[in-house]
C-alpha cells in the first residue's frame, strides 16, 4: 500500500511534508479537485445535519412544529434516560445485534469459502447470493411477513409437512425478534460473502502449499492461515455489521410495528415515533445522539481490538 | 486522458448522489376547462349566465368573483383517499372561476402526516389541504390551520349535523364531510355454503356467535381454516370499545386524562376473548380480518364502512353484504359504537391573504354541493352530514351507507383521539388478546399505558363523549 501511495499522492502521504505549497502543487491540485466535492457533499448532507440534530437535542418539545427552539438544556437526555422504553428498545437493538452479527459473519464466511472452492460458474452463484442484497428491504419484509404468517404462511406449512409443531413466529413475543434476525441475516448474506470472497482472494496460495507440505489438513489451514489472513476483512464485516444492526428499523416497521409488546421495538423505531408521530423533535434528537455515542464507543473499541492483531 | 475520464466519472457519481435524494411531491395542475366560449375571455364573468344560488343558509354563490378576477394559483394537498373526487371538484371550480389555478398534490397517507405539518411550519406548505380529525392535536396545537370565518358558524350549524362538536375554543377549523361507523361484513358465498340465508342475519351477539359457529370450518387436525367471525388486527381492540359503548361505558373518564376500566369494559373484553377461546370462531393465527375477509378465509368481519369501497376496488370477486351491528339484547338503548367523520379541508395560516380567501371560497364551493356530498357518502360508505340529504334515495346505492344511516343516531363521536391512542390500543389490548394474556392483565396494561400517554398532551380534544345525544342512557 505504501508503494502505491508513493507513486500518486507522494508528499501528501507523509503528514510531516504537508504544506500549502505542496498541497496546491499541480499534481495534488487534481487530487484535491476530486476530493473536495465529496467533502462538501458530506458536510452539507451528513455533518451539518448531525450538528443540527445535536443542537435540536437541547431544545423543547415543540421545535419541529413551532420552529421556535426553546432551550431546555439536558432535560431531553434526562427524560430519555429515565424512560423505560428507551432501555427496552436499546436492549432489543443489542439483542438483534448480538445474534445477527455472529450468525451473519459465520454464515457468510461459510458461503464465501464454498464459493472460493468452486472454479466453474462462480459468478452465477455469487449473483444468486447477492440478489437479496439489492432487493428492497421493504419488499423483502412484506414477503417474509407473509411467509411467517401462522395460519397460511410458507414456513408453518413446511414445518407441518415434516411433522414439526407450527410456530407463532411474529405473533410470539419470544420468537418475533429471532424471526426478524433470520430474515435480516439472509438478506445481507451475499454482501458479506462477497467481501469475504475478496479477502480470500488476497491470501497467497503459497501459504496453503507450504502448510500442505508440512502436513497441515484443511481445518488447520483454515485456523492458522485463512482466519488470521482474513482478520482485517472480518473486522470490516463485524464493525459495519454492528453499526448497521444497532440502527435496525425497516424490518420492525413493516413486519411487527415494534410488537408484540415492544419485543421488536428498536431504538431507531422509538426515535422515528417520537420524531414523526409525536413530533417531539428535541427528544427524538437526544435519543439519536445517545445512539450515536453508543455506536461510536463500540466502533472505536472494536477498531482498537482488531488493530492490535493486524501485524503478523 | 486518464484524468479526464476520472473527472467525468466523478461528475456522474456526484449527480447520482443528488438524484438519489427523495424528490419533493410533484404537483400536478388540475386540467383547465375546455368548455370556454371562443369569444369570451376567461376572466370576465360578466357575460356568463347567472348560476342559481341555493336557498339554504350557507348557500354558495358562484356568481361572485374571487380575487377580483385576477389570476391566482393555490396549492392543494391531499392523501390518496378521496383524491379522485377532489380532482373533479377542483376542475369544476376552475370552470366557474377560470382565473384560479389549483395545483394538486397527492401524497400517500403514511407520508402525508409527516410532510404536511413540517411543510406548513417551514412555510413550504399548501394553501389548502385535506384534513383528518385524527391529527387535530398536531394541527391545532401546532397552529397549522386557519379558523373558518366566524360568520360561517351559525349557517353551518343550520345546514350540517355535528358542527358544534368540532368547535375548539369557539373556533372551527374543519367539520365533517361525511360520517362513518362500523358494521358487519359477511361473505355471501360462504354464507350460502353453510346453508344460511338473509333470515339468519343476527340481531344479538349470541345469535352472531351461533351463526359464526356454523361458518367456522376446520381441517382434519381441528385447526381453523375458515373463520366464522374475524377480529384480528386493529379490530379486536376496536370491538372492545364498541361492546363497552353498548354496555353503556365511555372510553374516557370525565377528566379526559384517564381511561375507563369499569366492569363493563372487562365484560366487553371477555366477550372478545371468548370468541377466540370459548366459542372458537376466531383464530389468532389468521392475518388481519380485512385481509382474511378479502381472501375469503373469514366469513364475517367487524370493520368500518370504508371497507365497502376497498373490497369493490381491490376484490371485486368477493360477493359480500353488510348488516348493522348486533346488540346484547336485540334492542339499542345505549350506543352502537363510535362514529368518525371524514373532514372538510383546512387552510394554511401562513398562506397569503389572497390565497386564504380563495381557499375558503373553494371550501365553501365544495362542501355546499349536494352531488359532491352524495358522491363522498356513496364512495366512502358514509352518511352525509348535510341535513337536506336525509332520506335521499341516491344514498341507497351503497349498502354500507344504508347501514350507517340506520345506526347513526345511536353512535357517538368521542372527539379527536390523541396520536398515541391507536398504537397503545394495539400494543395493550390487541397484543394482549393475540398472545392470550388474561383479561385483568390486559386491562392493567391498557390503563397504565394510556393514562401515562394522556398526560403529555397540552390540550384534550377527546372530551366529546358526554355530548352524546343519549348521554342519559350511558354510565356517567
Amino acid at each position: 500500500m505504501a508503494s502505491i501511495a508513493g507513486t500518486t499522492t507522494g508528499s501528501l502521504a507523509n503528514p510531516r511534508n504537508l504544506s500549502w505549497r505542496k498541497i496546491l502543487s499541480s499534481r495534488n491540485r487534481f487530487v484535491m479537485a476530486v476530493i473536495i466535492p465529496t467533502i462538501i457533499f458530506y458536510l452539507l448532507f451528513a455533518y451539518l445535519p448531525i450538528l443540527g440534530s445535536l443542537a435540536m437535542s437541547f431544545t423543547g418539545v415543540d421545535t419541529m412544529l413551532a420552529m421556535k427552539p426553546v432551550w431546555i438544556g439536558l432535560q431531553n437526555y434526562i427524560q430519555a434516560i429515565g424512560d423505560t422504553l428507551t432501555w427496552v428498545s436499546l436492549q432489543n437493538s443489542f439483542a438483534f445485534t448480538l445474534v445477527s452479527v455472529p450468525l451473519g459473519t459465520i454464515s457468510s464466511l461459510a458461503i464465501a469459502l464454498m464459493l472460493n472452492s468452486i472454479t466453474r460458474q462462480r459468478a452465477v452463484f455469487r449473483t444468486i447470493y447477492f440478489i437479496p442484497v439489492v432487493t428492497s428491504m421493504v419488499a423483502v419484509s412484506i414477503v417474509w411477513k407473509w411467509m411467517y404468517q401462522p395460519a397460511f404462511g410458507l414456513f408453518n406449512q413446511m414445518l407441518s409437512v415434516v411433522n414439526l409443531p407450527e410456530l407463532k413466529w411474529l405473533n410470539d413475543p419470544n420468537l418475533a425478534m429471532f424471526a426478524i434476525v433470520i430474515m435480516s441475516v439472509w438478506k445481507s448474506l451475499g454482501f458479506n460473502a462477497v467481501i469475504f470472497l475478496a479477502g480470500l482472494g488476497g491470501i497467497p496460495k503459497e501459504y496453503f502449499e507450504a502448510a500442505a507440505i508440512d502436513g497441515a489438513d484443511g481445518w488447520k489451514s483454515f485456523v492458522h492461515i485463512t482466519l488470521p489472513m482474513l482478520q482485517s476483512t472480518t473486522a470490516f464485516v463485524v464493525i459495519t455489521g454492528v453499526i448497521n444492526c444497532l440502527q435496525v428499523f425497516t424490518q420492525m416497521y413493516i413486519m411487527t410495528k415494534g410488537g408484540p409488546f415492544d419485543s421488536t421495538r428498536s431504538i431507531v423505531y422509538v426515535i422515528y415515533e417520537r420524531a414523526f408521530v409525536d413530533f417531539m423533535g428535541g427528544y427524538s434528537a437526544s435519543l439519536a445522539m445517545i445512539l450515536f455515542v453508543i455506536i461510536m464507543v463500540i466502533s472505536l473499541f472494536q477498531l482498537r481490538m482488531y488493530r492490535q492483531n493486524w501485524e503478523y | 486522458m486518464k484524468k479526464t475520464l476520472t473527472l467525468i466519472s466523478l461528475l456522474v457519481l456526484i449527480s447520482m448522489f443528488f438524484s438519489a435524494c427523495t424528490p419533493a411531491p410533484q404537483p400536478t395542475v388540475a386540467p383547465q376547462s375546455t368548455e370556454k366560449s371562443a369569444d369570451q375571455p376567461a376572466d370576465q364573468p360578466a357575460d356568463k349566465p347567472a348560476v342559481p344560488v341555493g336557498s339554504n343558509a350557507w348557500a354558495y354563490d358562484a356568481n361572485q368573483q374571487v380575487n377580483d378576477g385576477k389570476p391566482i394559483t393555490i396549492k392543494f394537498w391531499t392523501w390518496n383517499g378521496f383524491d379522485y373526487l377532489y380532482k373533479v371538484w377542483a376542475e369544476d371550480y376552475q370552470k366557474i372561476h377560470p382565473n384560479v389555478t389549483i395545483e394538486f398534490t397527492v401524497i400517500p397517507w403514511e407520508e402525508y402526516w409527516k410532510k404536511l405539518p413540517l411543510a406548513i411550519s417551514s412555510g413550504q406548505g399548501p394553501d389548502v389541504y385535506a384534513m383528518h380529525n385524527q391529527f387535530t392535536s398536531i394541527i391545532i396545537d401546532g397552529n397549522l390551520a386557519q379558523a373558518y370565518p366566524d360568520e360561517w358558524l351559525p349557517k353551518l350549524s343550520e345546514d350540517f349535523e355535528m358542527v358544534d362538536a368540532h368547535l375548539i375554543n369557539g373556533k372551527l377549523y374543519y367539520f365533517d364531510s361525511g360520517v362513518m361507523t362500523a358494521m358487519i361484513f359477511y361473505n355471501k358465498k360462504l354464507w350460502a355454503d353453510a346453508g344460511l340465508t338473509d333470515a339468519d342475519i343476527p340481531q344479538t351477539w349470541d345469535q352472531l356467535t351461533e351463526v359464526a359457529k356454523k361458518l367456522t370450518v376446520r381441517d382434519a387436525d381441528g385447526k381453523i381454516v375458515q373463520e366464522g367471525f374475524g377480529l384480528n388486527g386493529a379490530y379486536a381492540a376496536y370491538a372492545v370499545d364498541m361492546l363497552s359503548y353498548q354496555l353503556g361505558a365511555y372510553i374516557y373518564n370525565a377528566d379526559g386524562r384517564t381511561v375507563d376500566v369499569s366492569d363493563a369494559r372487562k365484560q366487553a373484553l371477555q366477550r372478545v376473548v371468548d370468541w377466540y377461546d370459548k366459542d372458537q370462531v376466531s383464530s389468532r393465527d389468521f392475518p388481519s380480518n380485512t385481509d382474511s375477509f378479502a381472501q375469503q378465509k373469514t366469513a364475517m368481519s367487524y370493520v368500518w364502512g370504508w371497507f365497502n369501497g376497498s373490497l369493490k376496488a381491490n376484490n371485486p370477486e368477493v360477493e359480500f353484504g353488510v348488516f348493522k351491528l348486533p346488540t346484547f339484547t336485540g334492542k339499542m338503548t345505549t350506543a352502537y359504537d363510535r362514529n368518525n367523520g371524514e373532514s372538510t379541508f383546512s387552510v394554511n395560516p401562513k398562506a397569503s391573504t389572497e390565497a386564504q380567501y380563495v381557499a375558503f371560497d373553494f371550501i365553501h364551493y365544495c362542501f355546499d354541493n349536494e352531488q359532491y356530498a352524495i358522491d363522498m357518502a356513496v364512495n366512502g360508505s358514509m352518511a352525509p352530514v348535510m341535513k337536506r340529504l336525509k332520506g335521499d334515495p341516491r344514498l341507497n346505492e351503497n349498502l354500507a351507507t344504508v347501514a350507517t344511516m340506520e345506526m347513526l343516531d345511536r353512535t357517538l363521536w368521542p372527539g379527536a383521539f390523541s396520536t398515541g391512542w391507536d398504537p397503545i390500543k394495539g400494543k395493550t389490548i390487541g397484543d394482549g388478546i393475540m398472545t392470550g394474556m388474561s383479561v385483568d392483565e390486559i386491562l392493567l396494561a391498557y390503563e397504565t399505558e394510556n393514562n401515562k400517554d394522556l398526560m403529555k398532551y397540552p390540550t384534550v380534544y377527546w372530551d366529546k363523549e358526554r355530548s352524546y345525544k343519549y348521554a342519559g342512557d350511558m354510565q356517567p
